[in-house]
């Protein structure tokens, strides 16, 4: 699952891919023209909404192609950078942008670009870039506490907006096809050549209607696109059993196994934490089921050297968990037979009455194991293993 | 090229971007990169005694090697290779029909200070915060792109003898 550096591809290579991509991203900005200072101006002015559309355009193919990338298990979306929200500054440091904007004519990448195409004007916008920068730095004792202020950390604006990330995007898609459309209407108003609505605008523009079709049709899929943490639970109530290989091992086997302080065996507890604190059993990793898509349990579950024993509450809960393991990737499992409710109203808490019905040799060895077990899972009491800190991306400016 | 098809090429891009290194694209951080490498070169003990040099800077490996300085050089290389491919290679001056070009140089000089700085609040600029807190859905990045641009609208009027 990406980002693929520092995953699939070795940390060394980011920077040659750092300057790849940033061939593309210069090559596409040149090729929009926003080399010219007067086509970037001119969405101020109503004459060419250039800016409007690639700028929209490239923002809702990147968030379509990203929430993809995640639905199909290509892209984590925990590991990789969300720009952090700080509400003030980005205000205002936004209106001192937009002041740079339209007196400079630029934005730094477009006069990066326009810059290696020759634009002086370009070059002198760099240059007051720098001087801004080092100004900033300069100055930084004066506003160092407004700087930091109004944190609210990784705020995602769908959340903000207390809305579904589907609804937002449909929404996003909606008002972006709107304001093409509106800013063409403008743009051919300023520039003197007003065009008329009607049903024969739409025929002679086949390839645009087409095109608005098309990109409603996508956000309405996107109305329906979950990401894949909550697909992969959703899918894991769905339960085929044919599908699923499933090796069991007994409560007998099992607390043999640890009476016996068997090494080999990994025992993962998938209840939730008031559970595990309550009987959770020696030497068991406590992994709740909401967590098992965290990274940091990687280690845990690609274990080759040990037996992997999934334990829940209940055996079909137990083969849940098998399920969403085995799309994470993960192989080689093992689930206890009837859960831990098995395990424990037969060995555990065995009432008198079971105890009865078992021969003697089994009677003698679960009377003892129960009495032992009782004492370990006392010992074993507070044992909290941590997930291994996951390494999200570093960016930002 | 077709302003949607270059948006959905540089939307590619970006997607590209965060899915190899997890990240977006960006601008202002590299210049800013270049500033302070400069002075912790020309000035090592004032970096020393500056807040934001302590606080951002000192215990940072050598900011030119930085993803976004790489990604910028790369910016450069496209651009020119764009330039070339499209003949659009020329030493000249854009500006509105209106003005001279040094009162266009003077401008844009001021435009770029304004720019940078106000990026280092923003968190970045018109690519590293709008475009690429947009694409990871950031509210930030939407704060900084309305910012941006409804500040633009506004200052529009009073600089309209620039550009119409």
């Amino acid at each position: 699952m990406g980002p693929l550096v520092g995953n699939i591809i070795d940390a060394d290579f980011d920077y040659l891919l750092a300057l790849l991509i940033g061939i593309g991203f210069g090559y596409v900005l040149e090729q929009a023209g926003f080399s010219s200072t007067r086509k970037l101006a001119g969405v101020f002015y109503g004459y060419d909404f250039v800016v409007l559309r690639v700028f929209f355009t490239a923002a809702v193919t990147a968030v379509v192609g990203i929430i993809l990338l995640n639905r199909f298990g290509l892209l984590d979306l925990s590991a990789i950078y969300i720009n952090p929200t700080y509400v003030w500054p980005a205000i205002v440091g936004g209106c001192i942008m937009g002041l740079g904007f339209i007196m400079g004519g630029f934005c730094p990448g477009t006069s990066i670009a326009a810059l290696s195409i020759g634009k002086i004007d370009a070059m002198v916008f760099v240059a007051g870039l720098l001087v801004g920068a080092f100004l900033f730095v300069e100055g930084f004792p004066l506003y160092d506490e407004f700087y930091t202020s109004s944190y609210l950390g990784d705020l995602l604006v769908f959340d903000s907006l207390e809305m579904p990330r589907g609804v937002f995007v449909f929404l996003l898609i909606f008002v972006a096809l709107a304001a093409f459309v509106a800013t063409y209407i403008i743009e051919q108003k300023v520039n003197k050549t007003p065009v008329k609505l009607s049903l024969q605008l739409i025929k002679d523009k086949p390839y645009h209607t087409a095109a608005i079709g098309g990109t409603m049709l996508i956000g309405i899929i996107m109305l329906f696109v979950t990401d894949f943490n909550t697909s992969l639970y959703r899918k894991a109530e769905i339960i085929d059993l044919s599908t699923i290989d499933v090796r069991y091992i007994d409560s007998r086997e099992l607390a043999f196994r640890i009476l016996d302080k068997d090494k080999e065996i990994l025992l993962i507890d998938t209840r939730d934490e008031k559970l595990y604190a309550k009987n959770g059993l020696p030497g068991s990793i406590n992994i709740a089921y909401t967590d098992l898509a965290n990274k940091g349990w990687t280690d845990i579950f690609d274990n080759p050297d040990k037996k992997k024993i999934i334990i829940a509450d209940s055996e079909l809960d137990e083969i849940r968990v098998l399920k969403i393991l085995q799309t994470l990737g993960f192989q080689n499992f093992f689930i206890l037979k009837g859960g831990y409710q098995t395990f424990e109203n037969g060995i555990l808490s065995v009432s008198s009455d079971v105890l009865n019905s078992y021969s003697p040799d089994d009677k003698a060895f679960v009377t003892k194991a129960s009495e032992e077990l009782k004492v370990l899972i006392e010992k074993n009491k507070n044992n909290v293993v941590k997930p291994k800190n996951v390494k999200k991306a570093k960016g930002g400016c | 090229m077709n302003p949607y098809i270059a948006g959905v090429l540089l939307g590619l891009v970006l997607i590209a971007s965060v899915l190899i290194s997890g990240r977006g694209l960006g601008a202002s951080g590299a210049v800013k990169s270049c500033v302070v490498s400069v002075v912790s070169t020309v000035a090592p003990e004032h970096t020393n005694e500056s807040l934001y040099y302590e606080q951002h800077v000192n215990n940072a490996p050598n900011p030119l090697k930085s993803w976004l300085v790489f990604e910028v050089l790369g910016v450069i290389i496209g651009g020119f290779l764009s330039g070339m491919l499209s003949n659009r290679l020329t030493l000249r001056i854009d500006k509105g029909p209106r003005i001279s070009s040094n009162t266009r140089l003077i401008f844009a000089f001021a435009g770029g200070i304004l720019f940078s700085f106000g990026a280092q609040f923003g968190r970045g600029c018109t690519s590293g915060a709008a475009l690429s807190g947009m694409g990871v859905l950031s509210t930030g990045g939407f704060i900084t792109m309305l910012a941006i641009f409804g500040s633009g609208y506004l200052f529009a009027y009073f600089f309209r003898k620039l550009w119409i």
